[in-house]
């Protein structure tokens, strides 16, 4: 059904919101209001994401075979609701590495350039 | 969670593409919920949440929207393909799209070209800081204007003004150098500059002593005087120059685009502050600007000075008729300026937006004929895989392209029209120096071309892509396939053309009979043959002795020159500047105070009356004998004999002017009433004092004077033999404002004719491309119905009705549209009903006429087509076949 392009590198860069949610999701599992406060407190609620804007992103994650949806689950907390949850796939893993990889490159040379100091080991 | 959030939040998921909401409405409907219970345990504004969530509902859902539309399709790139496709595809046809183009560069230039127009005149700030505040102060009639006492209240008491100034108008005689000339002068008290607030260009605006001394000693002088006849000599600063024979300082210059109160305005020169005990509150001869304190608005100001206006009537109650009260009239100065001419601008739009849809439907049928011989590359587009979607946007980037070559071409349209139209318009329209091509008209010329290119591409568009692919791909391989798929868009099309043409047709119409009315009225004066110019003799070496005996030589010599019927001279010239009202009594008669009769004053020679074409009904006109010393006299318009005598005969009577110590005269003359102010005026009670008496009986003689000259041929051709005479009498003395009647009875109605004119033009357009597009129609259905036309006349069928069958065609269109365009009309009548003068909003002559004219040019755009179609040769169709 998605079609997953083989080499992660031809999704990159990838977009802020999608950095965000496939490092949430790396995580574990999660529905689309957990990542919404994953990311609200992992930015100390500088990036509040909306409905629309969270689900438009994980379309797209979706479609491109990042992610998908897991068998719903009843979530014993909130009573019988039975929600939906996300969660990363092999692909996105190596998707979200591959980013990573990057901006740690990105990183490099400007702790080498003297931007930033290097982070203490 | 209320049900009642729950409702909204699923309002708001409607707005995404099915696909969409089926997938993630479930889980978006939770996380909504968990959102709204988390926000109301940290009590935050539910508004404010909101808010949020229907931004980014919007957000979200158009994105979305769009990814489906283009199907993931990058959009920009697609586009730029798109639009080089287009032009690809254009420039293989370039006769077609010449005619297009040169459609659209039409119709939007003359868009384009009225819009400047309304630009400049209406859109363009005035020249004066925070221009909104500054509103021109007078009275309704009869007061028109404020006396001394009534501005020094207003000006002590009124509350919502910053300032409020006072100014006169007049002309005055500069002769510093070598050629004297008229100039129009503005005396103004301290507050007017301030009001105004706009610096001089060059040194300072008067002092407050300045405003005491008498005569003034200092002037102001216009940029363009300054540039005219001091070549903008920076110096000028603090010379002195000659007005009216006295010498006076240049203290500054205003720039360039200062002109208050009027664009002529030449030299600005102090008035003396008023004191009391001066002229009284029945002399009305003060104009009055003034700017409003910020926020007061010109209602505000209103209440107060017509309260302010009420009390003054009744503390001085001998001064005011109950039955005229002194109202004010307050108008911001932008309206006073541009008021007038607003409707016939709007006018102009109306109707070159018409013309547009009309040009719009002619270029939208041609896509359309064109649309249908491409039916097959579209069907082969669309059976590779490409959406309705992406057909639709090709075709609209086709249409796109082609009017955005004729928007540049329009603008170019615009700008000589434009040019052309200034130097057209009569002088008395406001502000056409402001008329050039700005940001506005650019702006507005771009979303005019894009939104004739969208129509004009919408309509063939949607109708290509609706057809069937599979079926146009099928009948492809076969030679026969004449069928039209879109002959009842285009006959719509027409309909609606025809329809809009008869609209801009019988609106125009309308006007001008408007204009016929006014110009039929009749004006108590032959303009016809009359040539007029005015001179001015200086007071100071002119006693009223001298210029009554320079006039009479002056005019000796003329009646004697070749080509002269008549000559005389005037206080006043009708039109241009008929003048004010002065009270009048009749002897042995009593009015109540406030309520004396008055008139219009005209101080005249002998021989005016006749070089004027006054029909002098009773009596006779002032001779050479009736001097300073010989018994006072006077002649009387026929509306003043009945007003002072009723049902008497007023020869013979004596009247004077009313409260003055001035002596009765003796009337001698009764002559016709005239339309003083020009056609769109009712005459009023007219009095003339004879020229060499006026000094003894009329307040005073006045030196400026109009020449009034009845020629047998050409009177501008007089004009040259004038000039000479007033020369070889006195060549200090100026001659100015050199023009025939005709030329100032046209001024009166100037504008409107010309708005006329251009709106006939515009008539005249649409009537011819509606035409065009029905002859388009008529003649493309012929093509396509060679072989049907073949087999009946192979059948028998002769010439007239292979005629009739066309031309009903033509006759169903035109009648349908005709009668969509009546119901139109007649709301169009009650939308103009302001600008009709003497024309019922429903005027059949006028519905008649255009009807007709709509008839007959669509008879001829069916009839051309039709003969055509009685020569088809049924021999040359089979063989065809």
């Amino acid at each position: 059904m998605t079609k997953r392009p083989p080499d992660p590198a031809s999704l990159l860069p990838l977009k802020p919101v999608e950095l965000l949610i496939l490092t949430m999701l790396s995580a574990g599992d999660r529905h689309g209001y957990g990542i919404r406060q994953d990311v609200a407190e992992l930015t100390g609620g500088q990036v509040a994401l909306e409905a629309g804007n969270l689900y438009r992103h994980i379309r797209r994650l979706q479609s491109d075979g990042l992610i998908d949806e897991t068998e719903p689950r009843a979530l014993a907390a909130d009573g019988d609701e039975r929600r939906i949850y996300y969660r990363l796939l092999p692909f996105g893993r190596r998707v979200l590495a591959a980013e990573v990889r990057r901006l740690r490159a990105l990183i490099a040379i400007a702790e080498a350039n003297h931007v930033v100091a290097p982070a203490a080991p | 969670m209320t049900s009642r959030d729950e409702r909204l939040f699923r309002l708001l998921l409607r707005l995404y593409p099915a696909a969409f909401r089926e997938r993630y409405s479930r889980a978006m409907l939770d996380f909504h919920r968990d959102r709204v219970a988390a926000a109301r345990r940290a009590r935050e504004s539910i508004a404010l949440l909101w808010i949020r969530i229907v931004v980014d509902a919007l957000r979200s859902a158009g994105a979305e929207q769009l990814r489906t539309l283009t199907r993931g399709e990058a959009v920009l790139p697609t586009l730029l393909q798109d639009l080089a496709y287009a032009v690809r595809v254009l420039a293989r046809r370039p006769g077609f799209s010449a005619i297009v183009i040169l459609t659209i560069a039409l119709g939007v230039g003359a868009n384009a070209a009225i819009f400047t127009v309304i630009n400049g005149i209406l859109l363009q700030p005035l020249p004066y800081p925070h221009a909104e505040q500054i509103v021109s102060f007078g009275h309704e009639p009869p007061h028109w204007l404020s006396s001394e006492p009534d501005f020094l209240d207003y000006h002590r008491e009124l509350k919502s003004f910053q300032g409020l100034a006072a100014y006169t108008r007049g002309e005055a005689t500069i002769s510093d150098q070598d050629s004297p000339e008229r100039l129009q002068l503005v005396r103004a008290t301290e507050d007017f500059f301030p009001v105004l607030g706009v610096a001089p260009l060059l040194g300072r605006i008067f002092v407050a002593d300045e405003y005491t001394s008498q005569p003034a000693k200092v002037v102001i002088l216009s940029w363009p005087l300054w540039q005219r006849r001091f070549a903008g000599d920076r110096s000028i600063v603090g010379r002195l120059i000659s007005i009216e024979g006295v010498q006076r300082t240049v203290v500054g210059v205003m720039p360039p685009r200062f002109a208050y109160p009027e664009a002529r305005t030449d030299l600005w020169m102090p008035i003396p502050g008023f004191h009391p005990g001066g002229y009284d509150r029945d002399n009305h001869y003060l104009f009055m600007v003034g700017r409003l304190k910020p926020n007061v608005r010109v209602e505000t100001a209103f209440a107060e000075a017509n309260g302010l206006a009420k009390r003054i009537m009744r503390t001085y109650p001998t001064f005011f008729n109950p039955r005229e009260p002194l109202t004010p009239r307050i108008r911001s100065i932008a309206d006073d300026l541009v008021g007038g001419t607003r409707p016939y601008l709007f006018a102009l739009l109306g109707a070159v937006g018409f013309v547009l849809l009309i040009a719009c439907g002619n270029v939208a049928n041609l896509l359309l004929v064109r649309g249908e011989s491409r039916f097959k590359e579209l069907a082969v587009r669309s059976a590779l895989g490409a959406s309705r979607l992406r057909l639709m946007i090709q075709l609209v980037a086709e249409s796109l392209v082609l009017a955005s070559i004729g928007g540049i071409l329009a603008l170019a349209v615009a700008s000589l029209g434009d040019r052309l139209l200034v130097a057209l318009a009569p002088e008395s329209i406001p502000r056409l120096d402001e008329v050039r091509v700005d940001w506005r008209v650019v702006l507005f010329t771009g979303a005019v071309t894009l939104a004739t290119g969208l129509v004009v591409g919408l309509v063939p568009g949607l109708r290509a892509t609706r057809e069937n692919g599979s079926a146009a791909l099928k009948e492809a391989g076969r030679t026969t396939s004449t069928q039209s798929a879109s002959p009842t868009a285009r006959r719509v099309l027409v309909m609606a053309e025809l329809a809009i043409a008869l609209l801009t047709l019988s609106g125009t119409g309308m006007l001008v009979h408007s204009l016929w009315n006014l110009q039929h009225a009749q004006l108590g004066f032959d303009p016809r043959n009359v040539f007029t110019a005015n001179v001015a003799l200086s007071a100071r070496e002119y006693d009223d002795a001298r210029a009554a005996l320079f006039f009479e030589q002056l005019l000796t010599g003329l009646r004697s020159t070749p080509g002269v019927a008549a000559a005389g001279a005037s206080g006043w010239l009708p039109v241009v500047n008929a003048g004010g009202l002065w009270g009048v009594t009749a002897e042995g008669r009593t009015f109540v105070p406030g309520q004396m009769p008055s008139a219009v004053p005209q101080q005249i020679t002998p021989g005016y009356l006749h070089a004027m074409g006054l029909n002098l009904l009773a009596g006779r006109d002032f001779a050479s004998t009736d001097g300073a010393e010989t018994p006072a006299v006077a002649i009387v318009s026929q509306l003043l004999a009945e007003r002072l005598w009723p049902n008497e005969n007023a020869l013979g009577k004596r009247m004077k002017l009313g409260g003055s110590n001035t002596p009765f005269m003796t009337v001698i003359g009764i002559v016709d009433d005239i339309r003083a102010r020009g056609f769109a005026d009712t005459p009023e009670p007219t009095m003339y004092f004879p020229y060499a008496q006026t000094g003894k009986t009329a307040y005073f003689q006045p030196r400026a004077m109009s020449l009034v000259i009845r020629t047998t041929g050409n009177p501008a051709s007089i004009a040259p033999a004038t000039r000479n005479a007033v020369r070889q009498l006195d060549p200090t003395v100026p001659l100015a404002h050199e023009r025939t009647m005709e030329q100032i009875v046209g001024i009166s109605v100037a504008d409107r004719r010309f708005a006329t004119a251009l709106l006939a033009g515009f008539a005249l357009l649409a009537l011819l491309l509606a035409g065009i597009g029905t002859y388009g129609v008529i003649s493309y259905g012929v093509t396509q119905r060679h072989y049907e036309i073949g087999v009946r006349i192979a059948l028998g069928a002769g010439d007239r009705s292979v005629l009739a069958l066309i031309l009903s065609e033509g006759l169903r269109m035109s009648l349908i549209g005709l009668g969509v365009g009546l119901i139109g009309s007649l709301a169009l009548g009650r939308a103009i009903r302001a600008m009709l003068v003497d024309v019922p909003a429903i005027d059949l002559p006028t519905l008649a006429v255009a009807s007709a004219a709509l008839l007959a040019v669509a008879f001829l755009a069916a009839f051309l087509p039709a003969r055509r179609a009685t020569t088809v040769s049924p021999i040359a169709i089979m063989r065809g076949r």
